[in-house]
């Protein structure tokens, strides 16, 4: 007995100091939104106004023709759909062979592969913009695509650790029965690993969707911006006027997809922080 | 002796097959990586210039430049400052993670609020937290301003204070994933160990101290390591929140690179600060390793 009210008393406590903890957290958001729905005067009036009143759409409905926010979602997602479709298989395929099949000199190869990730991307960046620029692709979508469709180290480091946990016997009664590697790839190993697949897909849709420092180089024109150019330079228009609400609004609009990501597949994110940061 | 045969042709065909299949991933190996670190390397001894036109060897001179220069520094210091970010992260993640490591109603929720700044949009938080910092009509000032009566700081436009501003964020956005690793390292320690100290008459403060601090080492280190890596890297939050800062106090390595490279276009001095910070990385993260053996946990006592 004494046990148990101890115990209540320590949760009554912790759900105390976590709940201002959780509000303190929350309170930036809380003002992303609450600045969204405001007119221009109201966003700037002291004491600050957190429950908005009036309360206005007007940001929502004009910030679209302010600042090429559509145009941006729309580039993001040209780029992020072929990268994610054949990054993830080649990553996958790459993946399989290290984890499942014979290779001449397989370590070697899979260390010299893991060892590329301790050099910061900006030491090839400046070449690869030299490059691009000489062929006439800066500001095209090809430079932030092309590497990317041929793979993703981290992620197929992370499948490789997931399949050495699917059972070989899987794949010795595939051959007894005669299935060739891309048989045996499409069919048993894709579908084993759907949740890492789902898992990864999701985290690097994100690191896409946030990328900045690569379309602020390679992209010029405004048509062209993804949608962390395009907020920005919201905000470079918008911020002379005070127009603060439209650039909190425009801020909402871009978290959008990446929350309801985040809520719907929860899940995938603990699982996949738990294998790739602690047991690889 | 047929069987043989059968089975190198088998063998042979399983590693063409292989091949074929990490053949992607190493094309971009060597072209994107390999091919473009050696280009990075020679252009780093050239004076290459794409407005000027240039690009004569110069041997180190680009290096001697970037050491001598003082900018160069003051971003490196800006930089280390900032990485105070990463113990203080650590800290109250480690609260949080404790806390809600117990059967409780609303942990997930909690949870759930504690990562949300992790997945949000990049952009969008820097130009979120650049309104609340703003000085005259910030959230913040006003709520210090309401509440004490004082006016705040200007927490962006104060060379003393931007750093301290940058650091908060920091902290806000990278403690929701710190809390979660926290939280799968503590589910990874052997109930056993702590039925060790209640069997020698320990309490739960012997427990906290002997037990769950020492053997969350592995999960510090790899914290660590990949926070100094990234924090070495930091670029996106200063470039849009402060720019470089009143008397560059906002400008990190990565930054005094962009602007050589994407101002100046001297792009053999950008590649000589990349190659600079590559160094620097790999020797902090070498006397990481060497120095982790003293302190972190390996499993074998």
């Amino acid at each position: 007995m004494k046990v148990h009210t101890k115990q209540r008393l320590t949760n009554a406590v912790i759900h105390v100091v976590m709940t201002v903890v959780a509000l303190t957290m929350l309170f930036p958001f809380i003002w992303m939104l609450s600045t969204s729905f405001k007119d221009k005067m109201h966003a700037q009036i002291f004491p600050p106004q957190w429950i908005p009143d009036p309360f206005l759409l007007d940001a929502y409905e004009e910030v679209w023709e302010v600042a090429p926010l559509l145009s941006g979602i729309k580039n993001s997602l040209i780029i992020a759909i072929p990268v994610l479709l054949f990054g993830t298989l080649s990553s996958a395929l790459a993946a399989f062979a290290f984890a499942k099949m014979d290779l001449p000199k397989k370590n070697l190869l899979f260390m010299a592969l893991l060892s590329s990730m301790m050099i910061p991307g900006v030491v090839t960046m400046i070449p690869q913009y030299v490059v691009w620029g000489n062929m006439g692709l800066v500001d095209t979508f090809i430079p932030l695509i092309v590497p990317g469709t041929l793979g993703n180290i981290t992620m197929m480091f992370f499948f490789r650790q997931y399949l050495t946990s699917v059972p070989n016997a899987l794949i010795d009664a595939a051959k007894i029965d005669g299935a060739g590697w891309f048989t045996i790839f499409g069919r048993i190993m894709l579908p084993a690993m759907k949740p890492a697949i789902a898992a990864q897909v999701i985290f690097w849709f994100m690191g896409i969707w946030n990328d900045f420092m690569g379309p602020l180089i390679y992209l010029d024109s405004e048509e062209n911006y993804t949608i962390q150019l395009a907020l920005r330079l919201l905000s470079n228009m918008s911020e002379a006027t005070s127009e603060y609400p439209m650039i909190m609004a425009g801020a909402v609009i871009s978290c959008l997809p990446l929350l309801v990501l985040y809520v719907c597949f929860q899940r995938y994110f603990v699982d996949s922080m738990v294998v790739s940061g602690i047991k690889g | 002796m047929e069987k043989k045969g059968k089975g190198n042709r088998l063998k042979r065909s399983e590693r063409r097959a292989g091949m074929l299949f990490i053949a992607p991933i190493y094309l971009q190996f060597i072209v994107f990586f390999l091919f473009f670190m050696a280009y990075s390397l020679y252009m780093s001894l050239t004076d290459w210039n794409i407005l000027e036109g240039t690009q004569n060897f110069i041997g180190f001179e680009n290096f001697k430049q970037i050491l001598t220069d003082p900018l160069f520094w003051k971003s490196l210091w800006n930089t280390l400052y900032l990485m105070l970010g990463i113990p203080i992260g650590m800290l109250f993640a480690m609260m949080a993670a404790l806390a809600l490591n117990r059967r409780m109603v609303g942990k997930t929720v909690y949870r759930v609020i504690l990562y949300l700044p992790a997945v949000s949009s990049t952009v969008a938080i820097a130009l979120l937290w650049r309104w609340i910092y703003n000085a005259e009509y910030g959230v913040l000032n006003m709520l210090i301003e309401q509440f004490f009566g004082v006016k705040g700081p200007n927490w962006l436009g104060d060379p003393d204070v931007v750093k301290i501003s940058l650091i908060i964020l920091g902290v806000w956005r990278g403690m929701g994933n710190t809390m979660l690793l926290f939280l799968a390292g503590l589910q990874n320690i052997p109930k056993e160990y702590y039925e060790v100290v209640d069997v020698s008459g320990g309490n739960a403060w012997h427990k906290l101290t002997y037990v769950t601090l020492p053997m969350m080492s592995p999960t510090y280190f790899y914290v660590i390591i990949t926070g100094v890596i990234g924090g070495l890297q930091a670029f996106g939050d200063q470039f849009i929140i402060t720019g470089l800062g009143p008397e560059h106090s906002a400008m990190t390595v990565v930054y005094y690179l962009w602007e050589k490279g994407f101002a100046e276009y001297n792009m053999g001095a950008a590649c000589a600060v990349a190659w600079v910070l590559s160094i620097f990385i790999f020797v902090i993260t070498l006397i990481q390793f060497k120095t982790s053996k003293s302190w972190v946990y390996d499993g074998n006592g």
